[in-house]
């Protein structure tokens, strides 16, 4: 077969594979987004998961469900659902506790209770609620050394997980 | 004996490329995070990768499986494998303890390591093996 044949071969596999991977991103909620860098803060899986265990962060990690999912899957997780109690009532990330980000005066003793160097996640509804994005950071003032962020928040977790109601 | 060979040989790597490529045409942003932890690209060929190498995986598998376009996915798969050597050796140069990115994508993905190197040597030379008796075959005709 001429060279020309197999170059014709491989630039179509290529070319189909570009098609029906462009196309069924776009279909797929777990997509990926097509862009130059992560999100500002996006952690590595390495800050979390190899790295992260001895280093101390100043500031809270933005982390993606499926970090979020590993952090699960990996146990000794806190994970605080901002939103009011209604909200969490009515449907919330499975283990998830309720620290209302307008009620934490009332939550000084569980926020003490928690362990400084246990990985504590915060989310809400997702952007453009940023009441986790206010609570991590305040933990992490408090001296807690990994807290993270979900930042796409309830919104983006209920697509393809359960919820706990 | 040897077109037996040959068809079974065609046949498994149709597969394992099927299979592999499978997984990570479901979740693209978990395969972005696999390939993102290798450090050696930047996030926009990350981003790209993940969304085609899998489907070039699907591609070339069912190619296989079918008996069309040896010549090509034959090819494609050297070529791949070549990269997923250098990408794992550099990773266990660096000391990276990453999961492999090969097939399964959850928590109990496989770490880059030995095995995992040894079997992209295996399907790179399976691959090479096809390529040239497609070659020959060919010549003898």
């Amino acid at each position: 077969m001429s060279i020309k044949k197999v170059a014709t071969q491989v630039i179509s596999i290529i070319a189909a594979a570009v098609l029906l991977g462009l196309t069924a991103n776009f279909m797929n909620p777990n997509g990926v987004k097509i862009t130059i860098n992560r999100s500002a803060g996006q952690a590595s899986d390495d800050a979390l998961f190899q790295h992260g265990a001895d280093r101390e962060m100043n500031e809270p990690i933005v982390i993606n469900k499926e970090q979020l999912k590993k952090l699960l899957a990996a146990g000794d997780i806190i994970i605080i659902d901002t939103r009011s109690p209604q909200e969490f009532l009515h449907g919330r990330i499975p283990h998830a506790i309720n620290i209302p980000f307008e009620m934490l005066d009332q939550a000084i003793a569980t926020i003490d209770s928690m362990e400084k160097t246990s990985w504590i996640v915060t989310y809400c509804d997702g952007p453009p609620c940023d009441k986790a994005q206010h609570l991590g950071a305040m933990l992490s003032d408090m001296g807690f050394t990994r807290v993270a962020f979900y930042d796409a928040g309830l919104d983006d977790w209920k697509i393809t997980e359960d919820i706990e109601e | 004996m040897k077109k037996v060979l040959l068809l079974f040989v065609r046949i498994l790597l149709g597969a394992v490329f099927i299979y592999a490529g499978a997984g990570k045409i479901i979740n693209p942003s978990a395969f972005a995070d696999a390939i993102d932890n290798y450090r050696i690209a930047p996030y926009l060929l990350v981003t790209i990768m993940a969304i085609i190498l899998p489907w070039v995986e699907v591609i070339v598998g069912l190619l296989l499986v079918l008996g069309r376009w040896l010549h090509g996915s034959s090819l494609i798969i050297i070529l791949l494998n070549i990269v997923f050597i250098i990408a794992m050796s550099s990773a266990m140069f660096r000391g990276l303890d990453i999961s492999c990115g090969c097939f399964s994508l959850g928590g109990d993905a496989a770490r880059v390591g030995v095995i995992r190197l040894l079997e992209d040597v295996v399907y790179l030379l399976l691959a090479i093996v096809l390529l040239r008796s497609q070659t020959s075959d060919q010549v003898h005709q």
